[in-house]
């Protein structure tokens, strides 16, 4: 992981984590960022919410 | 002040200034602080567990005071040594428990009550500690969330005090950085 891409991914996760949760997943597809730091971001999201729930 | 409530903290004036703190007020001052880590995991296990919160501290302070020529800036600094202090013993005595029998299984650690790790598998503990390493090289600020959150078991107002950020902000790292670890370990 390099600082560049994971500045990115924490970006992206940090937004995410400020939309309500039913509307992340249409955030996210609509980011503009890669599909790999999204999908990165996806993962993050899900162990999240496993964690304290819808958010 | 946030994390003073209780009143277990009577940080002795000028403990920290910026000369020399002297050393028994300086010694008084780690072991009352680690006291108040310790008591902080207390609060959240019980029984058992308190002996092993104990030990630490002692193990700590024996460090700490070992450290005694860094010259600490203020309690901020001298928390995140602390809590840094922590997370090496931790993982020492995971590394002994654990020497020459590697691998084999997912960890089983619940990285939300800090000190699950007093009763964690050793290799759980070091699979957790090489994901951090990785961690800390990207984002040492969130490394330190962690140290202070998981391994000092300190509250997330209070690590917000100590970095000098507000609470929301530490729970945004704490979030990232507890996320971006069960991924590292369990994929």
């Amino acid at each position: 992981m390099t600082a560049a891409r994971w500045q990115r991914v924490k970006s992206l996760f940090e937004r995410a984590l400020d939309q309500p949760p039913a509307a992340r997943d249409a955030f996210l597809a609509g980011a503009g960022e890669s599909p790999s730091v999204v999908a990165e971001v996806r993962k993050l999201i899900s162990y999240d919410v496993a964690r304290v729930g819808g958010g | 002040m946030p994390g003073h409530r209780d009143g277990e903290i009577t940080c002795p004036p000028g403990a920290f200034r910026n000369g020399e703190p002297d050393e028994v007020r300086l010694m008084e001052l780690t072991y009352r602080e680690l006291r108040r880590i310790a008591a902080a995991h207390m609060r959240r296990e019980r029984s058992a567990r308190s002996i092993q919160a104990t030990d630490l501290v002692h193990e700590a302070y024996l460090r700490l005071v070992d450290q005694a020529n860094t010259a600490w800036r203020d309690r901020a600094h001298f928390l995140q040594v602390a809590a840094h202090v922590m997370r090496q013993i931790l993982i020492d005595r995971a590394r002994k428990r654990h020497a020459g029998k590697r691998g084999g299984g997912l960890p089983e650690i619940s990285l939300d009550r800090a000190l699950d790790i007093g009763q964690a598998r050793s290799a759980d503990l070091l699979v957790l500690e090489e994901a951090l390493v990785r961690l800390q090289q990207v984002d040492g600020r969130q490394c330190q969330v962690v140290e202070m959150r998981f391994f000092a078991g300190m509250s997330e107002d209070e690590i917000a005090e100590v970095l000098g950020v507000s609470s929301r902000t530490v729970n945004r790292e704490w979030r990232m950085a507890r996320a971006w670890l069960y991924k590292e370990v369990y994929g």
